[in-house]
């Protein structure tokens, strides 16, 4: 899967049972909802996929806006929706020298501890 | 201790009508911060792209952003004219609301939770929290002669 959200570009593949995204670019949207409906796709991909795991590299993203930030909750949402069974575990690559990614990244994940985390590792 | 950012001269920018620019508007932003701290320059830039987003998204014209650091402070400012009045006053109500939060970076931890399983397509008001909760800047809003004044503070470490 290889889309692009505006200025951010999204390149993805399945790896086994794991679902492997990188994000690069900004993600400085007027609009969210293209990003939403691109991250739904994702969503669905995983679960068509039967997807244990989605990783999404964000290192390279270097600013997101609070419109961005939203269309993640978003997809958080879809991926509490799923049933149990069907529900994958996302994790977020992050880097800790981009602070939007320490902070807003590391809240949005501890809502749900049991279904998303965030990896930090360097830039 | 005199700080070696005195007096530097502010920077001064009309803002552009055109959302692709605001890119541009960002890396000006984080050029004149060169001299802050790594952490302090991504909060200013962060907070000058969402107030000049607001501007853009809801403001009227001329806009403007101006961002200025004296010995104290970083300050980034953004004036645009009034295009509703009722939207206006609610922004400025709202900034009240962030300023009178003991806790602001738990107001915009609230708003995060809030938003986990609303509706898509609402409106999300991150933006004005996400300045108080992730920049760690204060917030000041008025209403003068038609403009909307949205000035946005933080110390210097």
């Amino acid at each position: 899967m290889n889309t692009s959200v505006g200025s951010l570009h999204i390149d993805g593949d399945m790896d086994g049972a794991s679902l492997r995204l990188k994000m690069t670019g900004a993600a400085d949207l007027r609009d969210g909802g293209e990003l939403r409906l691109s991250l739904l796709d994702v969503h669905r991909e995983a679960l068509a996929q039967h997807a244990h795991e989605v990783w999404v590299d964000l290192k390279a993203v270097e600013f997101m806006n609070s419109t961005a930030l939203g269309a993640f909750v978003g997809w958080m949402t879809e991926i509490h929706k799923t049933p149990g069974a069907d529900r994958y575990h996302l994790t977020l690559v992050a880097s800790k020298e981009r602070r939007w990614q320490r902070i807003s990244l590391h809240a949005l994940a501890s809502f749900a501890p049991e279904t998303i985390s965030v990896l930090f590792d360097q830039a | 201790m005199q700080s070696p950012l005195a007096n530097r001269a502010p920077l001064q920018l009309p803002l552009p009508d055109v959302w692709a620019l605001l890119a541009g508007v960002r890396e000006q932003v984080a050029r004149h911060l060169a001299w802050v701290d790594d952490d302090l320059r991504q909060s200013a830039v962060m907070v000058a792209s969402e107030l000049v987003e607001n501007a853009v998204k809801y403001g009227g014209r001329p806009a403007s952003l101006k961002v200025v650091v004296d010995d104290h402070t970083v300050c980034v400012e953004v004036r645009s004219q009034v295009s509703s009045e009722s939207a206006a006053r609610e922004t400025v109500a709202r900034v009240e609301a962030i300023r009178a939060a003991p806790d602001r970076h738990a107001l915009y931890l609230e708003r995060m939770r809030a938003l986990l399983g609303a509706p898509p397509g609402g409106s999300m008001q991150l933006g004005l929290l996400r300045i108080c909760g992730e920049g760690e800047f204060d917030l000041a809003c008025h209403l003068e002669q038609n403009q909307l004044h949205l000035i946005a503070t933080r110390e210097l470490s």
